[in-house]
């Protein structure tokens, strides 16, 4: 669950990316956060994994208040989130199942667990066949997928994801955006900045906009798909 | 208000799993290997780094054989370190003997005997090679001599016992022969003193091209450090491989270096037995022990950590995330 209480971010030099934001997504839901770049998706998304902290207001993420989280306990509570990025984030030099693997390693797994654990998250992913590919000989499209099962790999209660649909085409965007609403399917609550509408209005989830650091508009648009 | 959300958030609290003991074991057992593989990977930019190290390393500690080996010399140069009491004519020789023979009842006394005119008449026309000289006197120029050996070779010792045996009655005139003694201990206390800024400097040495190479390092590995941050890594998580490579730096570092002096010395104790040989002493380098081996390649190490340690705290609380 998330929650923003009047959420303003204001980075050094004065420019105000978030502007007395406040927001709630229920567990188990899943958001589009939508809006030009530069309208604050990215800053929303940064204050949500802790990478930035608000300049006043509240955010609250599965009962945690970030503003007051000390920086010691933030690796512990970033282990419950799982992050797709535009650019998916790989390690170059590792494996497929190495870079899968990853979230297992820093939190200890035992290595019976971590197997079965990376198997089954690149299972669902439809990549069990490549883990032992280095991410350059995969296609775009493999390459976000394997950043989307590093994310959930840890089995997070949130999903976040930054454009993860920004470099592929309008087919493989459609995959990835059907396997985001399959975790939500199975209770993880799920947000996801694009700027991809048309992807974004076939699907029955409610749309939160932002235009240059406000929140303009929380409007569920199911029914348009069939429609 | 505030205070209510301060409780819940202790009470909710953050899951804060540390690793238990068999999965530390595990993970470092991880470490270990992957970063004895880093070095395979690449061989060239580590084995450089363990000679910059060595090399630092090596330059205070073969000054410091030097100067072990120096004291060495002092020590077996002792023998020459001695007092001459030369008696008044009017002893005679059985007076001599008796003096002696109290003298070397003395605890500070090693060895003390006694030279009568004719034995040292006898003795110096053998060493310096001038009985046709020596004959051509009508009479022994030379006094009774009692040669004393001090325990202690410092020189305010030797110096005390000289002035002691110097005052007694029988004792004409005394000389000691404390010059080579004290010459050697200036000479080992300058080496003292340079070992000292040496290891320093070349100390500071070390510490600084580890934390140029562990800088490099982290700049190299930037990516991996973000991304694993963003995953939930603990600052020393991102921090423990770092510290293998440190210790791998270190105790390679350090191997070289012993290899190093070891080198030098093999080199060096042919011609210096040689020269050994030609002052009539048998003289062999002393080299390294294994303990000073260990204690060089375990500074190394503990510099090294050190070093690490500090660098990539510092650069880590630098690299934060920044994907979006």
């Amino acid at each position: 669950m998330i929650i923003l209480d009047q959420t303003t971010k204001r980075y050094q030099g004065g420019h105000e990316a978030l502007r007395s934001v406040s927001l709630q997504v229920e567990k188990g839901e899943m958001v589009f956060l939508t809006g030009h770049s530069g309208a604050g998706k990215s800053t929303l998304l940064k204050l949500i994994t802790r990478i930035e902290v608000p300049t006043s207001g509240q955010i609250r993420v599965n009962g945690h208040l970030l503003n007051r989280m000390p920086k010691r306990q933030v690796p512990f509570y970033r282990r419950d989130i799982g992050m797709v990025f535009q650019n998916h984030q790989l390690l170059m030099d590792r494996t497929v199942f190495d870079n899968v693997a990853l979230p297992l390693r820093v939190s200890g797994a035992h290595p019976d667990d971590m197997q079965r654990r990376v198997r089954a998250a690149l299972d669902k992913v439809g990549l069990l066949k490549r883990e032992k590919y280095y991410p350059q000989m995969l296609s775009g499209g493999e390459q976000q997928r394997v950043g989307i099962a590093r994310a959930v790999v840890n089995r997070p209660t949130i999903l976040l994801a930054d454009e993860p649909t920004g470099n592929l085409d309008p087919l493989l965007s459609r995959e990835v955006m059907n396997l985001f609403a399959e975790f939500n399917r199975v209770g993880t609550t799920v947000m996801i900045a694009s700027h991809d509408l048309g992807l974004i209005a076939r699907m029955p989830y409610r749309v939160l906009t932002l235009r240059e650091g406000s929140l303009v508009r929380s409007s569920a648009i199911e029914g348009l798909r069939n429609g | 208000m505030a205070k209510r959300n301060t409780n819940r958030l202790k009470k909710r609290g953050v899951r804060r799993r540390e690793f238990g003991g068999r999965t530390w074991l595990r993970h470092h057992r991880y470490l270990l290997r992957e970063s004895l593989g880093d070095i395979i990977r690449h061989p060239f930019a580590s084995a450089l780094t363990w000679l910059v190290i060595a090399v630092a390393l090596a330059l205070p500690a073969l000054l410091y054989v030097t100067q072990k080996n120096l004291d060495q010399l002092a020590g077996q140069w002792q023998e020459g370190a001695q007092v001459s009491l030369f008696l008044e004519d009017r002893v005679s020789v059985s007076d001599g003997e008796n003096l002696s023979r109290d003298l070397q009842r003395r605890p500070e006394v090693r060895d003390a005997w006694y030279l009568s005119r004719e034995d040292a008449l006898d003795e110096f026309a053998a060493w310096m090679d001038m009985a046709p000289v020596l004959s051509s006197l009508d009479n022994n120029p030379l006094p009774a001599t009692i040669i004393v050996i001090p325990v202690s070779q410092t020189r305010t010792d030797i110096e005390i016992l000289g002035e002691l045996l110097g005052s007694l009655p029988e004792v004409a005139d005394m000389q000691m022969d404390i010059e080579w003694v004290q010459r050697l201990e200036r000479i080992s206390e300058v080496l003292q003193r340079s070992l000292l800024a040496l290891s320093g400097v070349l100390g500071l040495t070390v510490v600084l091209v580890i934390g140029n190479t562990m800088r490099m390092a982290t700049e190299a590995r930037r990516d991996e450090i973000q991304v694993i941050k963003l995953v939930g890594a603990t600052q020393s998580f991102v921090r423990r491989p770092f510290l293998y490579m440190g210790v791998w730096y270190g105790l390679f570092g350090g191997l070289v270096a012993c290899g190093l002096i070891w080198a030098s010395l093999a080199l060096l104790s042919g011609p210096v037995s040689a020269l050994a040989d030609s002052y009539g002493t048998a003289l062999g380098l002393r080299p390294l022990t294994w303990t000073e081996g260990a204690t060089l390649v375990g500074v190394a190490i503990l510099l090294s950590v050190i070093s690490t340690w500090l660098t990539v705290s510092r650069r880590l609380a630098q690299i934060e995330p920044n994907p979006l």
